[in-house]
């Protein structure tokens, strides 16, 4: 379990001037959930996940790892944790690098070669793993920063910004990865710019900006309560869409947006245009349910 | 589980290989090559055999205590903390179950193993091109002057970068005031010498450990010598273990 109580963090420059990254920041991760963290730039992930590892003191509040605080908790049991930037030394090789990182989670000499081999071949690392860091590619070193944290099977797994340079097949892999790790007693927190990616890893999504938790969604079941835009297509009856969706916005060659209070007006609405004998091409959400909170949250936020 | 930190040393031991071991015999080298020189030529100038030995000897000594002792010492210390905080390392290292003080405890005596072996690399090849010669001494030398330089690096690098570049700072610094307040010349002087890095107890130190037998050399039983020694590896050991408490006490990002 993560636990931020009031947590608070101001940077202080040499000169005496104060920016404050983190305020008031207050939420529970529990054991067996996937908890979603997204923000803008600067909205002060990095420093909540800097938090959460004992690298940066709170200026308020508190954070405890399981009942601990963050630097005993991971002294005492260690933590997965892959960072933004992965920053691993350029002259290490992937066979070296995951070997050194597995001494350190305290895998036994016994198991090192077959824990190394495991978390190679997951990652897709084979090809590479006598290259040197710095002839990685951002997607290998990517995913050589995702192999050394998936090392042990740690209670708390800690991912800021995991699938940032990773291609279409291997984002779609750290989803799968992502509910392999799924466990009762673990606790999962993924922080990422991409909310599609979190609509479908996490169970809830604490967005925050401005160092501040605007809203927690939670990600099941959102779509049904929230307003949406939506993006129409037909080939046929175009003049029936203003028609029935008063505020359509006209996109040309028979695109439309039209906002909705709900699914089931939608679904009202685009039975009436059936009715009408326009004929439908294409329906999709012009932002996800998430993404529209987010930018809801974000614009509260910005109010 | 608890990070297997004595395993990891090996590792620890081929990174000073490569980033620190390599760049100390190339200034080593550049060092000694006109020392070689000059000692050659004066062996040959000279007539008495016994007296290889001790041109020779005396030529290291000063070289040891000198400019070579310090560039190996910073060498294998600078960056020894804040490389890792400056380029992001500690990121991964320290969200296994490895505390940063026992790690980098550990990296500062891996690092003085290393020194030790290059030391003895660097006479063996002095030797090999001047006169034979072993001085027994030169090694708990060496390890006093890792101490007492090298705790300060330390101590340095758990707080800021450039943390060589202000130890040579802070070292000449020391030695130029006492220079012109002696510890002698009134309380200034004697705080000097005491807030100070001992920069100026190196020489007598060295000279005694490592020409001791040797005529010229300074007695070992001498109680001035004695008390600067232990002032050498208190100096350092208090700098190395404030270290270590800082890193136990601070986090690590800024």
């Amino acid at each position: 379990m993560i636990e931020f109580r009031g947590a608070g963090k101001v940077y202080t420059s040499r000169l005496g001037k104060s920016v404050r990254a983190l305020e008031d920041f207050s939420l529970r991760a529990e054991r067996g959930e996937v908890l979603g963290i997204a923000g803008p730039n600067g909205a002060g992930k990095s420093t909540l996940i800097g938090i959460a590892l004992g690298y940066l003191r709170p200026s308020e509040g508190t954070v405890m790892l399981d009942g601990q605080a963050p630097r005993a908790f991971i002294e005492r049991n260690g933590i997965a944790y892959m960072s933004e930037l992965v920053s691993i030394p350029p002259k290490w090789t992937v066979e070296a690098a995951i070997t050194r990182y597995a001494l350190l989670a305290g895998i036994s000499t016994a198991n090192i070669a077959a824990r190394r081999q495991e978390s190679i071949e997951r990652l897709g690392l084979g090809e590479h793993r006598s290259k040197t860091v710095k002839q990685l590619s951002k997607g290998n070193l990517q995913r050589l920063g995702l192999a050394q944290a998936l090392l042990r099977d740690d209670a708390i797994v800690i991912l800021d910004e995991p699938t940032h340079g990773l291609d279409p097949v291997w984002t779609q892999r750290f989803r799968e990865l992502i509910q392999e790790l799924r466990a009762p007693d673990r606790t999962i927190l993924v922080a990422s710019h991409n909310l599609d990616e979190l609509e479908r890893v996490a169970d809830r999504v604490a967005i925050i900006d401005r160092g501040r938790l605007q809203r927690i969604v939670a990600t099941d079941g959102a779509a049904s309560r929230v307003a949406h835009s939506y993006r129409i297509s037909v080939s046929r009856g175009v003049e029936y869409v203003s028609e029935v969706f008063t505020d359509a916005r006209d996109l040309g060659n028979g695109a439309f947006e039209v906002m909705t209070s709900d699914v089931e007006s939608l679904n009202r609405a685009i039975g009436a245009l059936l009715e009408r004998g326009v004929l439908l091409t294409a329906v999709t959400p012009t932002y996800s349910s998430l993404e529209t909170q987010f930018r809801e949250a974000i614009g509260e936020a910005s109010r | 589980m608890k990070a297997r930190l004595g395993r990891y040393s090996t590792w620890q031991l081929r990174d000073f290989v490569f980033e620190r071991g390599i760049p100390m015999l190339v200034v080593a080298a550049l060092l000694l090559f006109p020392a070689v020189a000059t000692v050659r030529a004066m062996i040959r100038a000279s007539s008495a055999a016994a007296s290889e030995h001790d041109i020779a000897l005396g030529t290291f000594t000063t070289l040891i205590v000198g400019m070579l002792g310090f560039a190996i010492v910073l060498i294998a210390t600078n960056g020894i903390v804040h490389n890792d905080i400056h380029r992001g390392y500690y990121r991964f290292l320290f969200a296994k179950p490895a505390a940063p003080w026992r790690y980098y405890a550990q990296s500062f005596a891996v690092n003085w193993l290393g020194a030790m072996f290059a030391a003895l690399v660097v006479l063996a090849a002095f030797c090999a091109l001047t006169a034979p010669f072993f001085p027994p001494r030169l090694f708990a030398f060496l390890t006093l002057y890792y101490i007492a330089l090298g705790g300060l690096v330390f101590f340095v690098s758990v707080l800021t970068r450039f943390d060589w570049l202000i130890v040579a700072a802070i070292w000449m610094f020391a030695q130029l005031l006492r220079a012109m307040f002696p510890a002698s010349s009134g309380l200034f002087g004697r705080a000097v010498d005491i807030v100070f890095p001992p920069a100026h107890r190196l020489g007598q130190v060295g000279n005694a450990l490592i020409r001791s037998g040797v005529a010229g050399g300074v007695r070992l039983e001498d109680s001035a010598l004695v008390l600067s020694m232990l002032w050498l590896l208190g100096w350092g050991t208090v700098a190395f273990i404030t270290g270590l408490v800082l890193l136990r006490l601070r986090p690590l990002a800024r």
